[in-house]
């Protein structure tokens, strides 16, 4: 698609103004700096089972007495769920600079977004470029005002941020960002929004895919295409590369199961769409009858979809999205992607320099370019 | 209250030891928690641990740091753990194999909520995530045990890894569950040096009987605390793992005590392990193996290029029990060593395989802890400590894979009384 040339005059709009593509360097691809998971919270409360008996109540805040319950069921308090702290957010990113980060695509849009004011400070305070994004999480998240409107409205919404500034602020986005939850009549309407200025503006576009049957990546290229969207401007977040019954009560008769496949994201890879997989840092549902299958799969499909030949259309990142998934809350945050991912690939599983370079710089650089 | 009370056990002290009191400086917010949630959890502790102490009247008794105490006392038990223990060999014996790193830790760094992550994914990066060297801490975890229904622990801790039996009986004291001590040796590289690789040799036998003999029969270190358990680790499985396995051997079908025999480096051992505990007179009946491999075992790039060959697998542990002896299995918490290439696949397929062989009726020869290790693991410091058995290992057990009560009965509760209690 674009080479060297082909960039030429292209920047990538950070919190900080705009840049050129060579400088963001190693970039996550899908993060979340400050961060609201309240709505993820409220959907999954209702799974936890009554009688449960944890010690541990809803408005506890994390701390190292509580952390290792909360590793396992992270949704029993509404604290392991957010990331409202600049300052504990400037010292993940600085982790991430300091382990030789350059850039951090932040997602979160409406429904999940916290604050925006504070990326200017963070990127300014650390040196690590921030791109921030516009856009909708999905339908159940969105204050009142966004419900029910049409594609023109949706569009307006996104484009007065991309013009003057997200969330008030005089912050430009560089990325836009959908999340589905049923592709209901409004999220098709954002989608089709977002996929209009996406080919207007150049913008590359992040989508959360749907999980219902019917609608899944396949079906929202399908929608992109209409609207005619460069799907080479396109990301597919939390690319699934591995299948698995939820519950653990299904897998303990059938352990095979569990697999690794990579159809879906090669599938949607040969369509010219690129795939994002997060190393993410675990969140536990233990309590709700669910296991831990921990990284092994997701590191071998990763690996399958490089040596298939399709390192150009994948990117990484580490979807930070609440306290305990933070280096300062019980996990690794933003250094799931190197103190494990990227040792990993290059030390154990032998993926050459170039293709990480390509993963971590080159795709990104020519992504978010526009 | 009244009832946790009476349900201290009867050791040297018990009565004269404000034991609420204690308990009360060492509760905090969870255990408030535990036991408001849990009125029934806590009735049943006191229950677990029956009515009051005092002497079997059987002639079997378990001997605990507080005493002998009779089997239906020991209640529901926790048979693979450490209370006061040292685990910093596990950081010497793995430095060298440790992929390099830029991980913000340093080796002296204290256990805080800010490194937390960092050293469950990979525990030996700092000495403080591999001891459990705070007895208030530990007698705080001992209670939250309690207070969840735990009757016992049987602490695996030996010279070179233990810290403190006196500690051991004042935490039993004051939370009333009943801990088991144990004598013996961990593998080669973790023992005093007395009693290393050098000392090795048919006289070395000798020695080491005459160590656990002490242990059993006068006490550790000077403190009168008795060991009721006999211990040995395995990993190179050199001469001085040999003369310990021995000695050990020797020592239970002396005492008729029972004995862990841990696997550090898998099955692949066992069988000559069992054919020297049956030469030296060991009762194999009387033998739990610790830490045997219940998934095949593929190294991290093998499994990642195909992650198949990683799977449930009750070969290893089918071939023990065959041989009448039991296995322990840890509901463990996290404590990774990611950068030496031991990969997190979850606990969804050695528990598949415990299922497997309950299914298949070995659940009189199986035995279950949560092998807490280090502070990393604990309920206050970032794990959940021995609370795991409660929080995962029951729940997993009987709800998710359906296992029978009487199942669940023998592997808590009367496999460990049978161990546990000697003639
Ligand atoms: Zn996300």
């Amino acid at each position: 698609m674009q080479n060297e040339t082909g960039r030429a005059g292209k920047t990538v709009m950070t919190a900080l103004g705009p840049i050129a593509p060579e400088e963001l360097g190693f970039t996550s691809m899908h993060e979340h700096v400050m961060f609201q998971g309240a709505v993820l919270a409220r959907r999954m409360r209702e799974m936890i089972p009554a009688g449960h008996g944890l010690p541990i109540d809803a408005d506890d805040k994390v701390s190292l007495e509580n952390v290792g319950l909360l590793l396992n069921n992270s949704i029993m308090a509404w604290d392991a769920l957010v990331q409202d702290d600049e300052d504990v957010m400037a010292g993940e990113v600085q982790d991430f600079k300091d382990a030789g980060g350059g850039a951090i695509v932040e997602v979160s849009v409406p429904g999940i977004q916290l604050a925006t004011a504070p990326m200017r400070n963070i990127s300014r305070r650390t040196g690590v470029h921030i791109v921030v994004s516009t856009g909708f999480y999905t339908w159940d998240s969105w204050p009142e005002e966004f419900r029910g409107l049409g594609v023109r409205e949706y569009k307006r919404h996104m484009e007065g941020e991309i013009r003057h500034g997200v969330q008030g602020t005089d912050i430009r986005p560089g990325s836009l960002k959908i999340a589905l939850e049923d592709l209901n009549e409004m999220e098709e309407n954002a989608l089709r929004a977002a996929a209009q200025l996406c080919g207007e503006t150049g913008l590359p576009l992040t989508i959360h895919p749907c999980l219902k049957p019917g609608a899944d990546q396949i079906q929202v290229i399908r929608i992109l295409r209409e609207e005619g969207v460069d799907l080479g401007r396109v990301v597919f977040a939390h690319t699934p590369v591995v299948s698995r019954p939820g519950l653990f009560r299904d897998l303990i008769d059938n352990p095979g199961l569990v697999k690794v496949t990579t159809e879906l994201a090669l599938r949607i890879m040969d369509e010219g769409a690129n795939c994002s997989i997060e190393f993410e840092n675990p969140l536990g549902f233990e309590m709700m009858g669910r296991y831990n299958l921990g990284d092994l799969w997701k590191t071998s499909g990763i690996c399958k979809i490089i040596e298939a030949g399709y390192s150009g259309q994948l990117v990484l990142g580490n979807d930070c999205c609440g306290r305990t998934m933070l280096r300062r809350g019980g996990a690794l945050g933003y250094l799931r992607l190197m103190g494990y991912g990227l040792t990993t690939l290059r030390d154990v599983a032998g993926v050459p320099e170039s293709a990480i370079r390509r993963i971590t710089v080159e795709n990104p650089a020519r992504i978010l370019a526009h | 209250m009244d009832k946790l009370r009476a349900g201290a056990p009867a050791g040297r002290g018990a009565a004269e030891k404000p034991a609420a009191e204690k308990r009360a400086v060492a509760e905090g917010q969870v255990a408030k928690k535990l036991a408001a949630g849990n009125p029934a959890a806590v009735s049943q502790a006191a229950e677990n641990r029956g009515a009051a102490g005092g002497q079997p009247s059987d002639g079997r008794a378990a001997m605990t740091v507080c005493g002998p105490v009779a089997p239906g006392e020991i209640g529901l038990a926790s048979m693979s753990e450490h209370v006061m223990y040292d685990g910093g060999f596990l950081r010497e014996r793995l430095l060298g194999r440790l992929r390099p790193h830029s991980l913000p830790i340093s080796e002296g760094d204290k256990l805080c909520l800010e490194n937390v992550g960092i050293l469950q994914k990979n525990c030996v990066l700092a000495w403080d995530a591999l001891r459990q060297d705070d007895e208030a801490a530990m007698q705080k975890e001992a209670m939250l045990f309690g207070r969840l229904g735990g009757g016992a622990i049987l602490d695996l801790s030996v010279c070179g890894t233990r810290l403190g039996a006196a500690a051991l009986r004042r935490i039993s004291e004051a939370t009333g569950v009943r801990i088991v001590a144990s004598s013996g040796f961990e593998a080669a590289d973790a023992r005093p040096a007395e009693f290393s690789e050098a000392s090795a040799g048919s006289a070395g036998v000798g020695a080491y009987l005459a160590h656990i003999r002490r242990e059993i029969g006068e006490g550790i270190d000077g403190t009168g605390v008795r060991a009721g358990h006999v211990y040995a680790g395995l990993l190179d499985f050199g001469p001085a793992e040999e003369c310990a396995l021995r000695a050990a051997a020797r020592a239970c079908g002396e005492s008729g005590l029972s004995m862990t025999v841990k696997l550090w480096r898998g099955a692949g051992c066992a069988g000559r392990a069992m054919k020297i505990l049956a030469e030296e007179g060991a009762d194999l009946a009387r033998v739990i193996f610790a830490n045997v491999p219940l998934t095949t075992t593929p190294g991290f790039a093998d499994a990642l290029r195909d992650p198949t060959l990683y799977r449930p697998d009750t070969e290893s542990a089918k071939a023990i029990l065959a041989r009448g002896c039991s296995i322990s299995y840890e509901f463990s918490n996290m404590m990774g060593l990611e950068l030496a290439d031991v990969y997190n696949a979850g606990d969804w397929a050695p528990i598949s395989a415990l299922v497997a062989l309950i299914r298949e009726g070995y659940a009189a020869q199986i035995v279950v802890g949560t092998g807490c290790a280090g502070k990393i693991a604990l309920h206050q410091s970032g794990g959940e400590g021995f609370c795991r058995l409660f929080y995962r290992g029951i729940p997993v057990l009987r709800d998710a894979a359906g296992v029978s009560d009487y199942a669940l009965r023998l592997i808590m509760r009367r496999n460990p009384a049978t161990l546990l209690s000697a003639r």
